[in-house]
């Protein structure tokens, strides 16, 4: 319902998943991230963010961790697993040909 | 393994969904916490920075929703917000959901009782191994033709019993009789059913000569001997001959008969042509090896049965053996019930069908009421499928609960039903409620719940008055009228048809009862006597030991005549001879005439009231020594010599030489069953006991009583042993309560379908009542419309009659269609009753219209009664 707007379907998981690549995170921090990589120009309400992080736990590509944050309170870290490893190079290959094929017929025509 | 591991998740979501939800919330604050830092240190002020995280977070309870969809747990959450509001509502309407759950309760467990019995008298294996390698061996009944098959098929293993005779054993006082089948030796082998105690019979146990043995039953091994261990050994006497018991079968075996104690090896004796070639006395069938198909046993069957033909010591008629052939074990031992099996689930299945239509209704007339609920519903925001989903749920529930209490129910209609059965239905005793069965009334439940859910929720998505209406609605909408038109015309259509099932077997019924047996049935008792042979080996010995209890009995205060027969009426034993008729030579290779034969001493016309048309009756001094004669029925009569006398003519056994006269005719009696005797008997006839050459194995006792039959029928045991100690006594009975012990099949089966079909009819009324009441209720406003417009109160009731009436007679004419078409299946059922018996076409029509016209009544007085201004007002 109130997905990033500017998010192709499915692109969120990819991002999520891209962005979970590099460093265990929290929701906030990925969000964060999300901002900054993208210029924020992708700032959606980031409640929308959880949705999408507890599908993909539910797949089981990555895996949420409660730890204990700098502030003392516990906070939800989540990490990207071998098959969420899996699922990211997939999906990029999938995004590659995509975009290619697209930007193929927007020059094209 | 991910759908493993993502079953695990949602199982632990759901399980620990308290838990699952903190971390929800945990995590979903911690958010708001960090942006807010995250603001604060950018230099906006605490409550504004607060302000601002909130607002880019968004809506919290629709992230947690959506969480919760990810997670696969919203359906679980939803179904529990449903089933909560589900069982506030049914809590709230406590008349409707009394009615439901009566109705499904009814319903659900009549029919998982039905289902119960006829799942296991039709469809269950049968207990013997690999039951579905055995066959039954059709028209292989002489003991020749069984022992050339065991000897030399190559492709089963065939095996043989007689009928459920019985034994004389020694009682504590008097012989007693025992029930017993005489089996070949490797029965319990060919049927793959070991004993539980012991052993059973070794090849060759059923030669002659061999020791006499017996196998016991686990019923009779447990009253007879108080399950004592040691039994294998002991002796046990059968008609004064010591058996050795050489085992005890399990207590679920009971072939070919649950009443069966003892089974005996038959004797198989080539020497003894009458017994070996000449008596019909095997029920056969075989085990199929491994591998062979029924086709290839049954060719193997025919070539077989072909070179018997020749074995024969004489010329057998070309029909013998015509119907040989294997069928399935178990279609041939449930053909006498499947007919009225399936007949009764059928009936259940339509008071099931109405009982759904009622419900159905029922979840209408509330969706109805609710509208104004569903139209705030949707205008906040749910979704129809939603909506839907809402009323399904509130219907399965009414299902569960209504399933619930109707499988509870069905324990007690099965012992209702076992007890009202007819005892002789097979394996009765096996049947009770178990897993499977409760599997099927869930089943049952559920899909019912499914179907009377899904109507009111298609309605409630389709139907325009859901929608927040702009105005008030006057009249209804197409789509709902033509609804309720269909459930009171389905329901009518199968109140109808069951209305017919129940009254051809009702009329069927009573056109058996009352048949005229042809002899009296008031104030006789009849019993059976087995006497040991000390005293009657005799015929002069059994003519004296009788002359002996006849004298005892006639002494007795209000004796009115007493006679001697050798076989009691509506035994349903058979008692046919095969006959040669003078005048009447056959062709070579044609069968001799079968005639039912009874042995009488001279007071039984009188004793039982057979009136003598033509002719004199037998006298004393028809014995031995005289002139053999013999009496005929009326029908042997006249289908033999029309327009004739028969008196004079000679009939002659056709195994003796010596022609017997027919000295007189007397009128038909019922002997076999009151269906009349089976279509292979061309006439009946009477010989005297005393010109018999040996002595009938039976001889039956008819006594009859001015008054006090019950006081005799308790003293019959003591007067007969006072004159005989060495005689048992069996089958005591009134010949009223034999009469109606005959037609006990057809009588349960006819109360049994009637007794549904009243339960339909009343079913039937209260959902066309529902049907009509709701109908004026929601179209009070067109009928103040119409009342305001000029219309006469009567109008506006003739047009709630007028719709009923439609309705009524729409479903009637379709239930008759089916009907009609239908009864083919029950013709086998009827005696006497054609299939389209007029009366029981007529009548449900007509009880239909009654019961719907009455109640149509009451709404449509209320109809009439609108005051228009009140109506148009409320709305």
């Amino acid at each position: 319902m109130s997905r990033p707007q500017a998010l192709v379907q499915g692109t969120l998981f990819l991002l999520i998943l891209k962005i979970l690549d590099l460093e265990p995170r929290t929701g906030w921090a990925i969000s964060q991230r999300l901002r900054q990589m993208s210029n924020e120009t992708l700032q959606a309400s980031h409640g929308s963010l959880y949705p999408a992080l507890h599908k993909l736990e539910h797949e089981g590509w990555i895996k949420g961790q409660w730890q204990e944050a700098p502030s003392g309170r516990p906070t939800k870290v989540y990490s990207l697993t071998r098959s969420g490893r899996r699922q990211l190079e997939l999906e990029m290959t999938n995004w590659a040909k995509l975009s290619s094929a697209i930007n193929g017929i927007l020059e094209s025509a | 393994m991910r759908w493993l591991q993502q079953l695990l998740m949602t199982l632990r979501a759901v399980a620990r969904r308290p838990q699952v939800e903190r971390e929800m919330e945990a995590e979903l604050s911690a958010h708001l916490d960090a942006e807010t830092q995250e603001l604060i240190a950018r230099g906006v002020a605490p409550a504004e920075a607060r302000r601002q995280a909130a607002a880019t977070m968004g809506h919290v309870e629709l992230i947690k929703e959506e969480c919760r969809d990810s997670r696969g747990t919203a359906a679980w959450e939803h179904l529990k917000k449903d089933a909560a509001f589900g069982v506030r509502l049914l809590l709230k309407n406590r008349t409707f959901s009394g009615m439901a759950l009566v109705t499904m309760a009814l319903a659900i467990g009549s029919t998982t009782a039905v289902f119960s019995i006829v799942d296991g008298v039709l469809f269950r294996p049968l207990p013997f191994a690999a039951p579905d390698r055995l066959y039954h061996a059709a028209d292989v009944a002489v003991r020749g033709h069984v022992d050339a098959l065991r000897a030399n098929s190559r492709l089963a293993d065939y095996a043989a019993n007689s009928g459920v005779g019985a034994f004389n054993t020694r009682g504590r006082d008097w012989p007693e009789r025992v029930k017993g089948v005489q089996v070949t030796a490797n029965f319990f082998r060919v049927l793959g059913v070991g004993p539980l105690l012991g052993h059973g019979f070794a090849d060759g146990d059923d030669r002659p000569g061999r020791p006499h043995t017996a196998v016991i039953s686990y019923s009779y091994w447990q009253q007879q001997y108080g399950g004592r261990p040691d039994i294998v050994g002991q002796h046990l006497t059968l008609n004064e001959v010591p058996f050795e018991i050489l085992g005890v079968m399990p207590r679920e075996f009971g072939y070919p008969s649950a009443e069966a104690a003892v089974w005996t090896p038959m004797v198989f004796d080539p020497r003894n042509v009458g017994d070996y070639w000449g008596v019909n006395s095997c029920s056969t069938f075989a085990r199929l090896r491994d591998g062979v198909t029924p086709a290839a046993a049954r060719q193997e069957l025919r070539v077989w049965t072909d070179r018997v033909r020749g074995m024969f010591p004489w010329r057998m008629p070309d029909a013998w053996a015509s119907e040989v052939g294997l069928d399935g074990m178990r279609d041939h031992l449930i053909a006498g019930v499947r007919a009225r099996s399936l007949l009764l689930l059928g009936a259940v299945a339509l008071v099931l069908l109405i009982a759904i239509v009622n419900v159905a209704n029922l979840m209408i007339g509330q969706t109805a009421a609710r509208s104004e609920e569903f139209a705030m519903r949707i205008s906040l925001g749910a979704s129809p499928g939603r909506l839907a989903r809402q009323l399904l749920t509130e219907s399965l529930l009414l299902a569960v609960i209504g399933g619930a209490i109707g499988t509870l129910l069905a324990f007690g209609q099965l012992d209702l039903l076992k007890h009202w059965l007819p005892a002789d239905t097979p394996r009765l005793g096996e049947i009770s409620i178990d897993g499977s069965i409760l599997g099927f009334a869930a089943a049952l439940s559920l899909g019912s719940g499914l179907i009377f859910g899904l109507l009111p929720a298609w309605r409630a998505r389709s139907q325009s008055s859901m929608v927040p209406a702009a105005g008030r609605r006057s009249t209804l909408s197409r789509l709902g009228l033509r609804t309720d038109a269909a459930l009171v015309t389905a329901e009518t259509a199968f109140a109808t048809m069951l209305l017919v099932g129940a009254g051809l077997l009702l009329h069927s019924f009573l056109a058996m009862v009352n048949v005229q047996p042809g002899y009296r049935v008031d104030s006789v008792v009849t019993a059976q006597i087995n006497s040991e042979r000390a005293v009657s080996s005799s015929l002069p010995k059994t003519l004296a030991l009788y002359a002996a209890m006849r004298e005892k009995l006639m002494s007795y205060p209000g004796m009115t005549n007493v006679a001697a027969m050798s076989q009691l009426p509506l035994s349903n034993e058979i008692a046919a001879l095969t006959f040669a008729i003078e005048d009447q030579p056959r062709p070579p290779g044609a069968p001799a005439f079968v005639l039912w034969s009874t042995l009488v001493t001279p007071e039984h016309l009188d004793t039982l009231g057979i009136r003598l048309l033509r002719g004199r009756a037998f006298t004393d001094g028809d014995g031995h020594g005289s002139a053999p004669v013999v009496l005929i029925s009326r029908a042997t009569a006249n289908r033999f010599w029309p327009g004739a006398d028969a008196v004079g003519r000679r009939i002659r056994p056709v195994w003796q030489d010596e022609w017997r006269t027919i000295v007189g005719v007397v009128d038909d009696v019922q002997a076999y069953s009151v269906k009349g005797p089976p279509d292979w008997v061309d006439g009946q006839i009477y010989m005297p006991l005393a010109q018999n050459f040996g002595v009938p194995e039976n001889l039956a006792l008819v006594a009859r009583l001015g008054a006090g039959a019950s006081a005799f029928e308790q003293s019959l045991p003591r007067l007969i042993h006072e004159v005989c100690p060495a005689c048992a006594v069996s089958k005591i009975a009134q010949m009223q309560t034999v009469v109606s012990g005959a037609v006990a099949a057809p009588r349960s089966l006819a109360w049994l379908v009637g007794g549904f079909a009243l339960i339909a009819l009343a079913l039937a009324a209260a959902g066309i009542y529902g049907v009509v009441s709701h109908g004026v209720l929601r179209r009070r406003r067109e009928f103040g419309v119409r009342l305001a417009l000029g219309a006469s109160p009567g109008s506006v009731a003739w047009l709630v009659v007028a719709a009923s009436l439609r309705q009524l007679a729409a479903g009637a004419v379709l239930g008759l269609m089916a009907s009609w078409v239908l009864t083919r299946f029950v013709r086998s059922l009827l005696f006497d009753v054609g299939g389209h018996d007029p009366i029981s076409f007529s009548l449900p029509p007509m009880v239909l219209a009654l019961v719907g016209l009455l109640a149509s009544l009451l709404p449509m007085v209320r109809a009439a009664k609108i005051d228009p201004a009140r109506s148009l007002r409320e709305g």
